[in-house]
Order: C-alpha cells, then structure tokens, then sequence
C-alpha cells in the first residue's frame, strides 16, 4: 500500500472512531444497571452477556436505582398507563415465559395496530437492583412499538424473556 | 502467436494494480473500523463505572473486531477469484496468516474478559462460573467448544507443530475453523447485543456472516465441482519429462471456460481411492487450450510417486486457477523469465503464452544438469520460433555463496551482463524457496523495483 493510500486510511479511520466516541459518550442512551448495586445482594445477581445499551434515539429511563424496596423474589408491578381510548382496545394476556431468574407475563392492551399499554402480570427478577428492569423494558417497547429494541445492557436474560412474552401477546393480537 | 486480450502494458496499468490492491486492502480496514465505530456510537465506552462494566466493555470490543477478522480470514483462504486475480494466492495467504493471531488473541481476550466480568457479579470463583455458563446458557456450550476447537487449530499452526505434520493431518486440523466459526454464531445473534442491538447491526453482521458463507461454499466447493464434472476431466497421458520430474496431461471438454492463463496453478485432486482427499498444487506448464491442461511436476519415481498411482483415465477434479504470476502482471515490454529448478512449467508456459517481438522475452533457466532438465528442450524450440533469447546456467550452486555467478564478479554483475536490460524489466521469477529470495535479492540490486518482481510460492 502506498504511503498516501495507508496515511488517508489512518486518518479517516482514527476521525470515524474519534467521532463514534464522543457521539456515544453524549447522544448514546444506556440503560446499564448501575454496577455498584450489584454486589448488594445476596442472591447472584443475573450475569449480563456482553450487552449493549439500545441505539434508540430517544429512550431516556434513568438507570438510578432509588427503589428501596426489599428484594422480593417476585413483584407485580402495574405501569401507570392508564387506557386512553375506550373505542376498541382489547386486551390480550401473553402465555407465562420461564427463564432463568423466574418468569414474565404481560397483559398488552392493543387499540388497532398501536400497543396502547403493557401491564405486567409478573416478572420475576433476581435481586432489588433488577426490579427497575422491567418497567424500562414496557417503556422501550412502547417507544419501539413492539420488541424491536436493543437489550438492556446486564439484563439480557429479563430482556429476552420480556420479548417473548410480549411477542406472544402480539400474536395473538395478530399484530 | 494470436493472443485472446490485446496486450496492455505502462505505468497506468501498473497504478490500476496498485489502486484494485489498495482498494481490497481499504475493504479489510474499514470492516474493521466499521465494527469498532458502531461499538463506540453505541455508548459501548460509556458508563464504566466498575470492574465488570469494563471487563464487559472489553469483552464486547475484543469480540467484534475478532469476529470481523476471522470472517476476513476464512475470505482470504476461500480462494475467491475476486481475491486472487487482484493479490494473488501466497499474498492472500500471507496476509491470513498475519491476521491470524491478532484474531486469535482477541477472542480469547474475549472469553477471558466475559468469563470474569460474569464471575465478578456473580460472586462465584472463575470455575464455578464457567461450569453454570456453559451447562445454563442457552449457546454458551457451542461458544466455548468454539474456542476449544480455534486453540488446536491455533496450535496446529505453530510453525514447530506445523513442521511436524504432513500437509493432511494439518489441513484437517485447519478444517477445523469452520467449525470455529460455525459454534461461534448462535451465541453471537442470540447474545451477542452489539449484533442484535438495532437492525443495522444485525444487518451488518448478517451480511457479513451470509458474504464469507457463500464465496466459500460457492467457489471452494460447488464452482470445481460443476466446472469438473461438466468437462468430465481425465488424465490422458503421464510423461516422464527428467529424472526428477513428469508432466500429467489432463484432457476434458470446454476447458476454456476455466479461463486459466499461462503462469497460473490449479489445485488437482485425483479421485482415486487414496488420492481423493489430497489437492496438489501443481503448475501449467504450456499454454492452456480448450481440451488439454498439461501440468509438470517434481516427482522422483520413488515410492511418492504419481506417474504409479495415476493411470491414464483417473478422474480429476480441478480447483482454480490460482494465481496473478501471468501476464496481467506485467507493465513492461522487456520480460526476464527466471526458472529454477522445478520452478521451470509456469516459465515454460509464460514463454509460450506471453505476447512480445523477438527479443522482448528473455529466459534463464537455472538447472542442475542440462542433459536432465525438464522441458529444456520445449524452451529451445520456443525460444527459437519466437526469437526468445535463452540461457542456460547448469551446475550446482556455485560454492562461493552465489546462485549463478562463479567467477569473481557478482551474481549482479553477472545477470546483468547476460540481460542488459533487466532493470528495465519486468522479471518473473520461480523456484526454490531459498533460491527464489536470493534472486530477489539480485534484482533489488540492480534496481528492479518491487511491483516488476513477480513471484508465486505454492502456499499453504
């Protein structure tokens, strides 16, 4: 390769990452569970694969973990979305999903083609840090419209499981 | 002589080839960057804030850009033409084996960084994590195979273990990496989040994946089996050419649409019952015609030997052809052909192919004896009809270090006081390892720049 041709490449290449970077640093939303409240507990908390925050360009849930509830192995958490339109709205109950920390079913409440709210019937999760996980997971899918988003990063597992429930609920709505 | 393309020549051609080489090598570059940038847009270095996080961010780095170099890897051997007719099969080679451990170390950087990051937050010992991955995660079972199977083959590859293979056992190890990959890929779409983040990722990766698959399966595999079985090829006749050497003729029909040129090699498999599995490199060694390709190749007549093992009527399958050491190359009108040795079919069939006025093409064909030397006589009636000049040089090495000269002047001196005009040349030079890079040397001398040097080693 000519001297030239290697030093465009080299510049080109270290401008492109440089600017990934700083664009990832800023504009990049994460929804890493804050490390720090992993070691809290004392059930092994759920391994992350090498996961990634979503490149949504909009989703901003805090990852702060002020839940001060105690860990229970179980939760029920009903999201605050109440059911706007009284015209056609049904609502569809997805099969209950296991997996490795518990299981997930969700009650998706569809008004046409739009997913009006999702109401977790349970979700288990693996320590008090991870209950924050799935109401950031009904947000995302809110905003996505369906489970086309990216995992939330340390939570693969919650996230997978998530989807498949509301994959399952979607089906049934024929959506 | 009537040749099928109009010859081309200059310093044009010679920037076209540099920039389709360039531009092959950019390919490489930019997939990698391109990994590495969609990691970094994707928040992958923000958010650190302990010890896992970082280990994760690692082990996701190290991941991607070993992936994308081991899909370039595989690329490089599928023995693509696209890649050959630009670099050629020793540079391709080459460049995969410099590939070869940046890729390997990052992956089981990968590994280890992912292993202790989950091992950290887990709270459990290094061993204990591993044993739950892969036993409870779903794909983690066939990763870790995975990298079990890419540290044999790594091993297998080690020049000390290498040497003491024969070229089947390392080349079934080698097999081996399509394995590699192959357990590698459900924990990377099902897992892997910087693939499945967004559709963009995964559109990458999945054309990534889908483009290495395909040129493998269809020119490593299909493509000479098609081309073989259509021209339902043979051997025809097998000829002792010296007492270290033989030419195999193989005959077939519509040879042509192999597109082989003077210069270039074919992998040959013989499918006989004990043959079938081994692909030879072997040479043409006269100008390709629409029924016949002859090959040359050193064979003692001893116990190794084909001229045996391969009646007339074996059926052939033919790979290729392989090879940029042909007339494309070339940009100048004076032609130096060297041959050394058993070096000597692609310089016999390039004398024969390579379009030139007399005196254009000059020949010198290192030999240790001039009365057994294969196809010496076939270069006299060349070189006359085609008003070639040709030297030969017999002996044995001289024992004054020198490959030709064996006076007091220099191996220089020498070469160019028989060929004046070999700085001016494009020179092509084949042979033994050892001898090919002292020629080099002699050419780089005498001011022969790198781009007029051709050479083709049969790697492997």
């Amino acid at each position: 390769m000519r001297k030239e041709t290697r030093l465009a490449l080299g510049v080109l290449g270290l401008t492109t990452l440089g600017t990934s970077y700083l664009v990832g640093q800023n504009g990049a939303v994460t929804m890493a569970l804050p490390a720090a409240a992993v070691q809290e507990t004392s059930q092994a908390t759920a391994p992350s694969s090498s996961s990634s925050a979503t490149t949504g360009p909009s989703t901003t849930s805090s990852p702060s973990a002020t839940d001060a509830a105690a860990a229970p192995t179980e939760t029920a958490i009903a999201t605050a979305e109440p059911t706007q339109s009284a015209s056609a709205s049904s609502t569809y109950t997805s099969s209950t999903v296991n997996y490795r920390y518990g299981q997930v079913q969700l009650a998706v409440t569809v008004n046409g083609n739009l997913i009006e709210s999702i109401d977790i019937i349970k979700a288990t999760t693996d320590g008090r840090q991870y209950q924050q996980v799935p109401p950031m997971l009904v947000d995302l899918a809110l905003q996505a419209q369906g489970s086309n988003f990216g995992n939330i990063s340390r939570a693969t597992f919650t996230t997978q499981a998530f989807k498949k429930a509301l994959d399952d609920a979607l089906a049934q709505a024929g959506m | 002589m009537k040749s099928a393309e109009p010859l081309v020549l200059g310093p044009k051609k010679l920037l076209r080839r540099q920039r389709r080489v360039e531009l092959l090598q950019s390919l490489g570059y930019v997939t990698v960057v391109a990994t590495l940038a969609m990691f970094l847009l994707d928040g992958g270095l923000a958010n650190l804030s302990d010890l896992p996080s970082w280990l994760d961010a690692l082990s996701r780095a190290t991941s991607l850009v070993g992936n994308a170099l081991l899909i370039l890897m595989l690329l490089l051997t599928a023995r693509v033409p696209w890649i050959d007719r630009i670099v050629g099969q020793d540079r391709a080679t080459e460049a995969h084996k410099q590939l070869g451990k940046p890729a390997f170390y990052l992956i089981l950087g990968h590994f280890a960084f992912s292993l202790t990051s989950w091992a950290i937050s887990d709270g459990r010992n290094v061993l204990a994590e591993l044993w739950w991955m892969v036993t409870s995660v779903t794909d983690l079972l066939t990763a870790t195979l995975s990298i079990l199977l890419m540290v044999l083959v790594v091993l297998s590859s080690f020049r000390f273990v290498r040497s003491r293979l024969n070229y089947e056992s390392w080349f079934i190890t080698h097999l081996l990496s399509y394995a590699v990959v192959g357990f590698s890929i459900p924990h990377i779409f099902s897992m892997g989040s910087d693939v499945v983040a967004s559709i963009w990722h995964l559109a990458f990766w999945t054309f990534l994946y889908l483009f290495a698959g395909l040129n493998i399966l269809v020119f490593r595999l299909l493509l000479p089996i098609w081309n073989s079985a259509t021209s339902s090829l043979r051997v025809v006749m097998v000829k002792r050419e010296s007492s270290d050497s033989i030419s195999i003729y193989i005959g077939g029909r519509k040879l042509n649409k192999f597109g082989a040129h003077a210069g270039q090699f074919f992998q040959v498999r013989f499918l006989t019952k004990d043959l079938w599995f081994q692909a030879h490199p072997f040479s043409i060694s006269s100008k390709p015609t629409d029924k016949v390709l002859r090959f040359t190749i050193g064979d003692r007549g001893d116990g190794s030997s084909l001229m045996q093992k391969v009646p007339v009527g074996t059926r052939v399958l033919l790979e290729g052809p392989y090879g940029v050491f042909t007339q494309h190359s070339r940009t100048r009108r004076n032609v130096l052909l060297i041959g050394a040795g058993i070096g000597i079919p692609p310089i016999r069939a390039l004398a024969e192919e390579l379009a030139g006025t007399p005196g254009d093409v000059s020949i010198l064909y290192r030999t240790r004896d001039e009365e057994d030397s294969a196809l010496l006589t076939e270069l006299r009636d060349i070189s006359r009809r085609r008003g070639h000049r040709l030297l030969v040089a017999s002996g044995s090495r001289p024992a004054n270090g020198n490959w030709l000269s064996r006076t007091a002047l220099s191996d220089a001196q020498t070469l160019s006081g028989h060929f004046p005009h070999v700085a001016s040349s494009d020179v092509y030079v084949c042979g033994p390892q050892p001898l090919t890079e002292a020629i080099e040397k002699t050419l780089r001398e005498l001011g022969v720049a790198e781009d007029h040097i051709h050479t083709e080693e049969y790697a492997w």
